[in-house]
């Protein structure tokens, strides 16, 4: 009987794994980074950075290949599927760093991408997304000196932390999630190529907006810094304000430590978005010499606190005239009021915002010897 | 017919048929010594007996007997002078005593028999036992005199309670068996098992220990769960905690029952160092275990189904180290496994003195060819590699392991990573499912808190793991 129910057990196992694939790791292609565009007619284009190894019969050693693929097809999984044609081997997509829209196929959509992204199983969900702005042979033809391929140097621009005051880099699965909260509004992380005299970079660059999963406008990089603050993700950088002592001049602070708290408050028909930014800061670079005394302290800590209020109430009056709720106030709202239905709650909402900022000394030590 | 007469058909009858059964044995010895009640016949094996005690203890005070007296008390009170004779009651025993070393005296007008102890074997030296290496403790190590072992045990445990049983097992071979163990602290039910066991085995020679282990051990199992040793502070510490050590006539090796998973991972200086580096090398076994059990199956599963689980530049790498390899994955990990094995199995056979060297050329000299060849790549050497060193760190656990190792491979390889639990987890259920002599294997494990055996992966102070590990802690 016990021979019987392990036999039952390992024939149910066998008949019942849906993942039967026995692949060696040698006779694989790896795609690492995904570029989907499309045409002026309308055909899906993707490309694919492929890593691939081999054994070179002519330097009798084992190396690794970066190869560039590119098809055309009426639809995604079309293409992905013609990729088969030329592949001598079969493809795992389980070391595809980031999947790139180009800005005209964001702006035609990505809901059909994100679904056989989501559904077909070969594709992980932990990629990076990002949209492009520029050509995409450009891009996949550039040399990058800090990593051969393009897909693990995007990794690594966007995996590592950053003394920046910028927002958060989503991953496929994230951004399937966040499509199906509050009004379907995405914030992904955007790229370009920044033409240098020295050496041309590929750069992050603001974000792109998306809404009802089409591309509708652009975060610049200064409005990031606004945009962090709001959305509870400035946990260090630096800002930039105006000199106490030169209006020309600046001084800069170092954000040491940073949070948002948020809240809303339902009132005749009016949504209240409340938040208080804590910000602790540190002056770390003035441009003209400064006496730290309680008035200028005072006067810097107006400043930053002005410059912060300012830029966030502008970024939030922008998007509360075009209806874009990019700070997910009807996913807030929703939360807090589930049995209440507002049309398009950034469109009501009134903004309150209060700034907790406090400047650090740097140090303690006042006698030196 | 007289009495005179009676007496001397059953000494001739008696003489002819112990000459008759030992006959073509060149190393039998019948002497005849004339007194002046009648014969007397001294006989034993020259090649087992001490002839010049026979000499001394039977053949000259016979001879030199002013009266020899006519009843066996007599004989054995006033005239022979060895510590140990006896009445031998049959002729099967007369023979088994001549067989065992022992002197065998017949008298033509006695109607009985006795035995001298005469035994004599060469012993080996007591040494230190090459398999299990101190680098602090008692060096000795028993030998294939079971009266030595004994000796070795007895001197270290002074207790009345302590008791040597002896049992005859073999049909052919009539080999002693020692049972000891402390009357009152091993469980009586144990005590009995083995006895009955013993008394009960099938064998009909007993040559080592492992024709009593394989009476005494669960069956179908590469594990052993019966344990061994050959250092007589290990046996006696056994013994002191409750259990019943065998000792078995002419090996060198002694049997502890029941015997636990855990002590396959234990060593005895665990117990003679300080505590705390031991701790820490007891876990380096623990983990050099599951490396040896685990790793290749791991690796497999990885490389071969789930190369999403492996960092990308680790992918990579491996692929390129892949690269020329033209076989897949699994027949590549079983063809080194099978060059270790040809490896271990050559430097075991090889005499000592160059086993270890071919050893060593012959793993560089395979290794590196195997890699240049394209036959395996570097990874997979050093993975077969680290499993094969982190076996030698458990070398009791050797067998099973190899084993078991295999099971998950054949499972990963099936099946990538369910595969590579369902074998885990076949492995930890076998195990489970084991027992010795009556108690479960992976004791103390799922039992700790009814137990005093707090010896298990960490080693606590001696004082408190010195204790009667199978009396439950309430009784």
């Amino acid at each position: 009987m016990k021979r019987f129910f392990i036999g039952l057990s390992l024939a149910i196992t066998l008949l019942l794994t849906s993942c039967y694939s026995y692949n060696d790791i040698n006779r694989m292609l790896f795609p690492i980074a995904l570029v989907i565009d499309i045409d002026e007619e309308g055909n899906v284009l993707v490309s694919q950075e492929i890593f691939h190894s081999f054994r070179s019969q002519q330097e009798n050693a084992e190396q690794g290949q970066r190869i560039l693929y590119r098809r055309s097809g009426k639809s995604f999984l079309d293409v992905i599927s013609k990729f088969e044609e030329m592949g001598a081997q079969p493809f795992s997509y389980t070391q595809n760093k980031i999947i790139i829209f180009t800005e005209r196929a964001a702006k035609e959509g990505i809901k059909d991408y994100l679904d056989a992204l989501h559904r077909n199983q070969d594709f992980l969900l932990r990629p990076y997304v990002a949209v492009y702005y520029g050509d995409v042979v450009e891009l996949l033809n550039m040399e990058i000196k800090q990593n051969e391929y393009l897909g693990l140097y995007l990794f690594d621009l966007f995996d590592r932390p950053v003394e920046r005051v910028t927002m958060q880099h989503l991953k496929l699965f994230e951004v399937l999630k966040k499509r199906r909260m509050g009004k379907n509004v995405l914030v992904i992380t955007s790229i370009t190529i920044d033409k240098n005299p020295l050496e041309d970079k590929i750069r992050k660059d603001g974000a792109a907006v998306f809404h009802n999963d089409k591309l509708v406008e652009k975060i610049t990089t200064e409005e990031m810094k606004p945009y962090a603050f709001m959305v509870d993700r400035a946990r260090a950088g630096f800002l930039d304000v105006p000199h106490p002592h030169g209006e020309d001049k600046l001084l800069t602070v170092q954000i040491l430590k940073g949070n948002t708290v948020s809240d809303i408050l339902y009132e005749d028909g009016k949504v209240i978005l409340r938040q208080t930014i804590n910000v602790r800061t540190s002056i770390v670079g003035t441009e003209a010499s400064i006496v730290l005394d309680e008035e200028t302290v005072r006067k810097i800590d107006a400043s930053v606190q002005n410059t912060i209020k300012k830029n966030c109430h502008e970024l939030f009056h922008k998007y509360k005239e075009k209806g874009i709720d990019i700070f997910d106030i009807q996913e807030m709202f929703h939360r807090k009021y589930p049995r209440l239905e507002v049309e398009n709650a950034i469109e009501v909402t009134e903004y309150h915002l209060q700034i907790d900022h406090h400047i650090e000394g740097t140090t303690n030590v006042t006698s030196f010897r | 017919m007289s009495k005179k007469k009676i007496l001397q058909k059953k000494y001739k009858d008696r003489l002819e048929y112990i000459q008759e059964k030992l006959k073509k044995n060149h190393d039998l010895i019948i002497r005849e010594v004339d007194t002046d009640k009648g014969k007397i016949q001294i006989i034993f094996l020259e090649s087992l007996a001490d002839c010049g005690n026979v000499s001394l203890n039977v053949v000259t005070p016979l001879i030199e007997a002013e009266e020899m007296s006519e009843d066996i008390e007599g004989v054995k009170g006033r005239i022979l002078t060895n510590n140990n004779i006896g009445d031998v009651k049959s002729l099967e025993a007369a023979l088994m005593h001549i067989l065992s070393g022992d002197t065998l005296i017949l008298f033509e007008f006695i109607d009985g028999m006795i035995f001298s102890e005469s035994r004599y074997t060469k012993a080996r030296a007591i040494e230190e036992p090459p398999s299990e290496v101190v680098i602090k403790g008692p060096r000795e190590g028993f030998t294939e005199s079971i009266m030595d072992n004994m000796a070795l045990i007895r001197k270290k445990i002074r207790n009345v309670d302590f008791k040597m049983e002896r049992i005859v097992v073999g049909e052919e071979t009539n080999t002693g068996v020692i049972m000891a163990y402390i009357e009152g602290k091993a469980p009586e039910e144990l005590v009995n098992y083995i006895r009955s066991k013993l008394k009960t085995a099938q064998q009909k020679y007993i040559i080592e220990t492992n024709y009593i282990e394989e009476e005494l051990k669960c069956k179908g199992t590469a594990f052993d769960t019966i344990g061994y040793t050959e250092k007589p502070d290990v046996a006696v510490s056994k013994v002191l905690e409750g259990r019943v050590v065998v000792l078995v006539d002419s090996s060198p090796f002694v049997l502890t029952a029941p015997h636990f998973f855990m002590e396959e991972i234990h060593m005895a200086d665990d117990y003679y160092l300080n505590k705390y580096p031991q701790n820490y090398f007891r876990l380096i076994r623990w983990v050099a275990f599951l490396i040896a059990l685990l790793v290749p199956g791991l690796y497999l599963a990885l490389t071969t189904y789930h190369f999403s689980l492996i960092p990308s530049v680790f992918v990579f790498r491996l692929a390129v180290l892949r690269a020329g390899v033209p076989f897949p994955t699994f027949l590549e990990i079983l063809i080194m496994m099978f060059f270790f094995q040809l490896l271990r199995e050559a430097g075991v056979r090889l005499p000592q003195a160059i086993g270890p060297a071919i050893s060593i050329v012959g793993a560089l000299i395979l290794g590196d060819a195997a890699i240049r060849s394209g036959m395996a790549s570097e990874i997979t050497v050093l993975v077969v590699a680290l499993s094969a060193i982190s076996l030698f760190l458990v070398p009791k656990l050797y067998g099973a392991t190899s084993i078991w190792t295999n099971v998950i491979l054949i499972f990963s390889g099936v099946l990538g990573l369910p595969g590579f639990f369902i074998g885990f987890i076949l492995a930890c259920s076998h195990l489970a499912g084991l027992d010795s002599c009556g108690y479960p294997y992976l004791y103390p494990l799922g039992s700790m808190r009814d137990f005093s055996f707090k010896d298990h992966i960490v080693r606590y102070d001696v004082r408190k793991i010195s204790n009667n590990i199978l009396k439950k802690e309430d009784s």
